[in-house]
């Protein structure tokens, strides 16, 4: 009786789970890794599953060093550290060991079928001589590998099988496809010819015409940010996009996320305020701009006479704010802003900003300066002085609500200062 | 409902412990069983269940005193431990090579005949303070510690088992599988199932990212439970992208609800897991009947090729080469696997080669083995030597010497089903005792009784190798 027979209510045995011998340890190096390429990811779904890809290749790496040092690995080459497939393809294509290309794929933990990008099997550049199942535990830090098929044998099962390429780009495969041995896999990759598995040929793919794709991603364009891209395209779209690199690179330049920057809001000026962001930025706001306040101002004075030179007039409704740059050891600069309303009454009112760069109390400007002022799209205003004691350099523009401008200051030809972008909000 | 025997009820005396030779023994605390016979005397044996017993001990308990109540709670307590422990070694411990008895030092910690008061806390004493039998049963009390006990988890994983987290799981799961789990499996309302994604969506959102920042920062936690700051984020996300104010309304989204909720999904898929394990790694998911008969034509496809291997034959025809290239793959697999060894630390090459020595030529089992190479445990002894990986390494390595020798072999290597069946033909060779086909003059070699020298060739030219080297 001191045996007891069965306590399985008690344990919840069910709970445990358990990994294979190969079963290899990941360092925080190895999740380093996988955690930077993860941030070069765009779209978002996607950055967990290319994360997870990485950890997965490099686990298997450590297992084959550990267990077979006489195979040759190069992961370098692989499309998951190139974050314009990888965002498209969370998979490890041409991964080489030896003769032999390999794909190492990442299954699901939740069930026994597991969802594969179809590219890997269907697109010969993609494909590989062996797909290399491999089981992630994020949490507990360890990988291992689940089982291996070739592409031959994939190609064998499909026939009969036929599985459909699903909704997200994928075909769902039974674990039962792939072979568990880790030493059956070993055995293929030393023993095995190269020439034994025959993988299609990679076609020249440049002659192919692709501007009806080209069209359809323009027009698609602002989707492609939010959704996910087989939800756009049809599979042969896919395929056609997958093999031409140009546009592989134009989809990872669109969703690049425009850097989050904090906005310099003219609009508060105008109600004597500044915002929190705006002062942290070491913006000061500046007294009212009547003629009589100003002498409080110094150096302003003399920026004000140089505009009237130039045939700009500030208005008295105007507000101002400056902010001080330090160029370089010696020289330092004051860069004003400066907005008014347009047509305030009318239905689409505008405003102006004014962007003036002057010099700090005592201090020495710059030599020579260039202004530029930008929207979205294009460059606005280009100004450049060689010789800041005998001019002053300044850009006017004018915007509508939610209009943003970027303003970039060039030093002496070489130092850029990027200024966070003015709206009005 | 349980009954209890009397000699089941044996439990609330008996106390469990491990002896110093390691084993677990059963020791009768008699202050705790004449005082359980006292108290439950008027009861019929087989009439009253644990939950009341203990119910009725726990309120008697005062933990400053070592007094009877408490010593029965605490044989009790041993007990449920080591069921736990027999447990999880039962249905793991033969396949991952580790016994009850490996467990148990972690957390059967507990000391009853301890007069004098420490200030060390065992399990036990920690489980009792904090038990209370509203919450649950001592039994799950018991297995949550357990569980638990951070040096059972990392034994357990250093073996390849290991729990997962709620949190963990939902990292797992992408919004596709967990449409096609409460779809199928629970059979969900649209509305649920619709709910549940959007809220994955927005976990994903927030918590993986920050996931992959701790990372970033060489952190390495396990997943714990989403922040309070971290729910608020995942409403604001859920929110924003599920911009119905009507639903908005009806949903009343606070960090609790939005918990319990991400909870609730997590224990479905936990179940879900449970349940596709329940089967064995080769049975086809139901959804797709038509890849059954597909791995079916091609296991038997395999098998049929097995039972035409021709082992004779084959050695009969290469019984030169067979012979000397065997001996090339040991010698060259050996001293390549003791060479990339050294460089750790932990390796021992003195015990490798004693251990390999013991196995092979004096047939010692690996519990034989260890405390003659200076381990502890026969898991141990299977991790140094990890003889399958050696025997897999030493017939690749035999193939591919006989490949260069005989064009008949090297034809195999084109071909991945060839190479398989091959590689299975030699280790069929290699396993079987075959000493009549390849005659040597070292199978005379008288050995004791007892201990024989493995016969099978792999065995004997490792041996003989071993033999070889040690002059």
């Amino acid at each position: 009786m001191n045996q007891p027979t069965s306590n399985s209510e008690l344990t919840d045995l069910l709970d445990w789970e358990c990994l294979n011998e190969t079963q290899t340890e990941l360092s925080p190096e190895h999740f380093q890794q996988a955690a930077r390429l993860s941030q070069s990811i765009h779209f978002s779904q996607q950055r967990w599953e290319v994360y997870i890809n990485a950890l997965a290749v490099l686990g298997f790496q450590e297992w084959l060093k550990e267990r077979a040092p006489d195979l040759q690995l190069q992961i370098q080459q692989s499309s998951i550290w190139q974050p314009e497939y990888a965002n498209l393809l969370p998979a490890a294509c041409n991964i080489l060991v030896g003769n032999f290309k390999i794909c190492i794929i990442t299954g699901s933990n939740l069930s026994n079928e597991h969802k594969i990008p179809f590219a890997v099997f269907d697109i010969p550049r993609f494909t590989a001589h062996f797909y290399i199942l491999m089981q992630v535990i994020e949490e507990k830090e360890q990988v291992a590998m689940s089982g291996f098929i070739s592409y031959e044998k994939f190609c064998n099962y499909q026939q009969t099988a036929q599985l459909p390429i699903e909704s997200d780009w994928t075909y769902s495969i039974p674990q039962s496809w792939f072979n568990p041995e880790s030493n059956a896999l070993l055995l293929n990759l030393r023993c095995l010819s190269a020439d034994a598995i025959q993988l299609p040929v990679i076609k020249d793919n440049s002659e192919i015409n692709n501007k009806a794709l080209q069209q359809k991603l323009l027009t698609l364009e602002s989707q492609i940010q939010n959704q996910n891209i087989s939800q756009l395209l049809t599979v042969q779209e896919g395929i056609d996009l997958l093999n031409n690199s140009e546009l592989v690179n134009w989809i990872y330049q669109t969703i690049q996320p425009s850097p989050i920057q904090p906005l310099i809001n003219v609009g508060n000026w105008l109600n004597n305020k500044i915002d929190e962001i705006t002062s942290e930025l070491g913006w000061v706001l500046m007294p009212s701009l009547r003629l009589s306040e100003l002498r409080s101002l110094e150096n302003f004075e003399q920026v004000r006479t140089g505009l009237e030179q130039k045939g700009v007039h500030i208005p008295a409704n105007g507000k101002g704010a400056y902010r001080d740059l330090e160029c370089n050891e010696n020289t330092s600069l004051r860069l004003y802003a400066i907005t008014w309303l347009l047509n305030e009454n009318s239905e689409n009112p505008e405003w102006v900003l004014l962007i003036v760069l002057g010099s700090q109390p005592q201090k020495t400007m710059p030599e020579t300066l260039k202004l530029e002022v930008r929207d979205e799209t294009d460059l606005l205003v280009e100004q450049e002085v060689k010789d800041t004691t005998k001019g002053i350099l300044y850009a006017q523009v004018v915007g509508n609500w939610g209009e943003l401008f970027w303003v970039n200051i060039t030093v002496d030809e070489d130092t850029l200062i990027e200024i966070p972008p003015f709206g009005f909000e | 409902m349980i009954k209890n025997t009397v000699e089941e009820q044996s439990k609330y005396w008996k106390f469990v412990k491990i002896n110093s030779a390691g084993e677990v023994q059963f020791q009768t605390m008699v202050a705790a069983q004449s005082y359980f016979k006292q108290q439950f005397a008027n009861v019929d044996d087989n009439s009253i269940a644990d939950a009341a017993i203990v119910r009725q001990l726990w309120q008697q308990v005062d933990l400053k005193k070592l007094e009877p109540a408490l010593l029965c709670l605490r044989c009790y307590i041993s007990r449920l431990i080591y069921w736990v422990c027999f447990d999880l070694a039962k249905n793991f411990g033969s396949d991952k090579g580790f016994t009850c008895e490996d467990l148990l030092p972690f957390v059967l910690d507990d000391e009853v005949l301890l007069k004098s008061r420490n200030s060390y806390q065992s399990l036990a004493t920690r489980i009792i303070k904090t038990f209370d039998p509203e919450k649950g049963s001592l039994k799950t009390w018991v297995n949550r510690y357990v569980k638990q006990h951070p040096e059972i988890h990392r034994f357990l994983l250093e073996h390849g088992i290991f729990l997962i987290s709620d949190w963990a799981i939902l990292n797992d799961t992408n919004p596709q599988e967990l449409q096609r789990v409460f779809t199928k499996m629970y059979q969900s309302a649209a509305v649920e199932i619709q709910q549940s994604i959007e809220l994955l969506i927005s976990y994903h959102a927030v918590y993986r990212e920050d996931r992959i920042q701790q990372r970033l920062k060489g952190k390495t936690l396990p997943c714990k439970q989403p922040t309070p700051e971290q729910l608020k984020q995942i409403i604001d996300d859920f929110q924003n992208r599920n911009s119905n104010p009507l639903e908005r309304k009806q949903l009343q989204l606070t960090n609790e609800v939005v918990l319990n909720k991400l909870q609730s999904i997590a224990a479905k898929l936990r179940k879900y897991r449970i349940a596709v394990r329940g089967g064995s790694i080769s049975t086809v998911s139901i959804h797709q009947p038509e890849i059954q008969p597909v791995v079916e034509k091609e296991l038997r496809l395999q098998i049929d090729t097995d039972t035409n291997t021709e082992q004779i034959e084959f050695i009969k025809q290469y019984q030169n080469q067979f012979i000397t290239s065997l001996d090339l793959a040991i010698s060259q697999v050996i001293e390549e696997l003791i060479n990339r060894s050294q460089r750790k630390k932990s390796f021992n090459q003195q015990a490798f080669t004693q251990g390999l020595e013991l196995f092979h030529c004096q047939g010692k089992s690996m519990s034989q083995i260890a405390p003659e190479i200076g381990l502890k445990k026969q898991y141990e002894v299977t991790r140094l030597l990890k003889l399958s990986d050696l025997r897999a390494d030493i017939r690749q390595k035999l193939l591919i010497i006989l490949s260069k020798k005989v064009i008949d072999i090297a034809k195999n290597f084109s071909n991945t089903q060839k190479l398989q069946n091959l590689d299975k033909q030699i280790q069929t060779i290699l396993d079987e005792q075959i000493s009549t086909i390849i005659q040597e003059a070292e199978s005379e070699v008288k050995n004791p009784v007892r201990n024989q020298p493995l016969k099978n060739l792999i065995a004997r030219r490792i041996c003989n190798y071993l033999d070889k080297v040690k002059d």
